[in-house]
């Protein structure tokens, strides 16, 4: 990462959590569907971003959150975890041949078709490991199922839009 | 050592995963400071002043809900003026301890500026803080109601435990029938909740009102809290499973008071005398 390519990502990470702030807290579909947009900032980073500085990026994102969200830990630890999990998901669905000259993650890049592989399960799993740290019993097992299914689909959706509407970041970076 | 360094180099990203998943997790549990530190809180001044920009872009849109429940409000309270009046002319015993809660307890209007009510944990944000007077553990209502307890401090900002949190319990009086019982929410819907330590032998009627009890420090008596939507009890239970409707609507809170009580050092010292 150059020098360029830093700012520009902080841009993009306070944008992100601006979103989720302002935006997306009061946004929640039937009482079930929750949007956590600001995973998208994890998801999307450049491939060469290194494992240790991705596991970073996912706590301090999370963490942001949580210190708005009064819930603190709770993003932090699930952002967290799909930061460790995602080069490896990357790897297991990459054929063996590996990609040439990609840089990024994105929709456009990619393919609808890889994308939906890559960041629904991981999303689904934030999700999930969300709802249960949150709720920190086992007591409302099918409800917090329900609302990581709603909420998954929810947040990829808005992803998908939001990657359509704005995302540019091949040009730059 | 040198062998250790490498190992620990070569898996150093499941280190650094174990380590901040640890800190997560230990923030989770809150076995630490960090939770009632007003810094990494929403009564921390920038994240509030962030919340206090969005809240004055939404408070437009709920004027019109704002300026019903304030004219509910006035209406009340000019019926309590009428009654009072009332009182003043038979100058009964009531009379005195009216003045007595007069001045047992202060009111301290405040702004919610951020609120959710769809968590499993809810909080809320004010736009007042120890400069007004507030402090952890002053309770707060709206016009309709119970509200929740102050959590955090900042000079200029507060952070509450709402009433639609996991571990808020409100001791709760049945004031028709003078039972006391605690309200908890059960963490699913924002309207209502359950009360808990009803005897089998009290005989509940569907829109019985529930109250303050008064018996903790937080609330004066009878402040309303909500009424009994549904009951049921099973054959061998011993407490009546309780669903009773909130009074105070959650989802478009904009404005609370907090109440400060001037005796409620001298209570707690004096039951913590009897522990």
């Amino acid at each position: 990462m150059n020098s360029r390519s830093i700012i520009y990502n902080i841009f993009v990470f306070v944008v992100y959590i601006m979103l989720q702030v302002f935006l997306f807290d009061n946004m929640v579909l039937f009482g079930t569907a929750f949007c956590f947009i600001y995973i998208g900032f994890i998801l999307l980073l450049p491939f060469e971003v290194s494992t240790v500085l991705l596991i970073v990026f996912g706590f301090v994102t999370g963490f942001s959150i949580d210190i708005f969200y009064s819930s603190l830990g709770v993003n932090a630890a699930s952002a967290t975890l799909i930061a460790y999990l995602r080069p490896f998901w990357i790897s297991t669905i990459t054929p063996s041949a590996g990609y040439e000259d990609v840089r990024l993650p994105t929709l456009k890049v990619m393919g609808f078709g890889w994308f939906i592989t890559y960041a629904l399960p991981l999303i689904f799993l934030h999700h999930l490991s969300l709802f249960f740290i949150e709720a920190g019993e086992l007591y409302h097992f099918w409800l917090i199922i329900k609302k990581t299914i709603f909420s998954s689909l929810f947040t990829f959706t808005m992803l998908v839009i939001g990657q359509n509407l704005f995302y540019n970041r091949d040009r730059l970076s | 050592m040198r062998r250790l360094f490498l190992l620990i180099y070569q898996y150093r990203a499941f280190f650094t995963f174990i380590v901040l998943e640890i800190l997560a997790f230990w923030l989770v549990i809150g076995t630490s400071t960090f939770h009632n530190a007003a810094f990494f809180n929403t009564s921390n001044s920038v994240v509030a002043s962030i919340f206090g920009l969005r809240q004055g872009v939404y408070q437009y849109f709920n004027l019109v809900n704002e300026n019903d429940n304030l004219a509910k409000e006035n209406a009340f309270l000019r019926d309590l003026i009428s009654q009072n009046q009332v009182q003043v002319l038979n100058a009964d015993s009531t009379l005195l301890s009216l003045v007595d809660t007069a001045i047992q307890y202060n009111y301290i209007p405040a702004k919610v500026i951020n609120n959710s009510t769809q968590k499993t944990n809810n909080y809320l944000t004010v736009d007042k803080g120890s400069r007004a007077g507030l402090e952890p553990g002053m309770g707060a209502i709206s016009s309709f109601g119970v509200v929740g307890v102050v959590k955090t401090v900042s000079n200029n900002y507060a952070t509450l435990y709402s009433l639609l949190h996991g571990e808020m319990q409100v001791s709760s009086l049945l004031s028709r029938l003078g039972v006391f019982c605690t309200t908890k929410w059960d963490g699913l819907d924002p309207l209502y909740a359950s009360l808990l330590y009803i005897p089998r032998h009290v005989e509940l009627q569907v829109g019985d009102s529930v109250t303050t009890s008064g018996y903790n420090a937080f609330f004066p008596e009878g402040i309303p809290i909500g009424q009994i939507k549904e009951f049921s009890i099973d054959e061998n239970e011993t407490f009546y499973k309780v669903i009773i409707e909130l009074s105070t609507d959650f989802q478009s809170l904009s404005h609370v008071y907090i109440i400060q009580n001037f005796y409620r050092q001298e209570k707690d010292s004096v039951e913590v005398l009897n522990e």
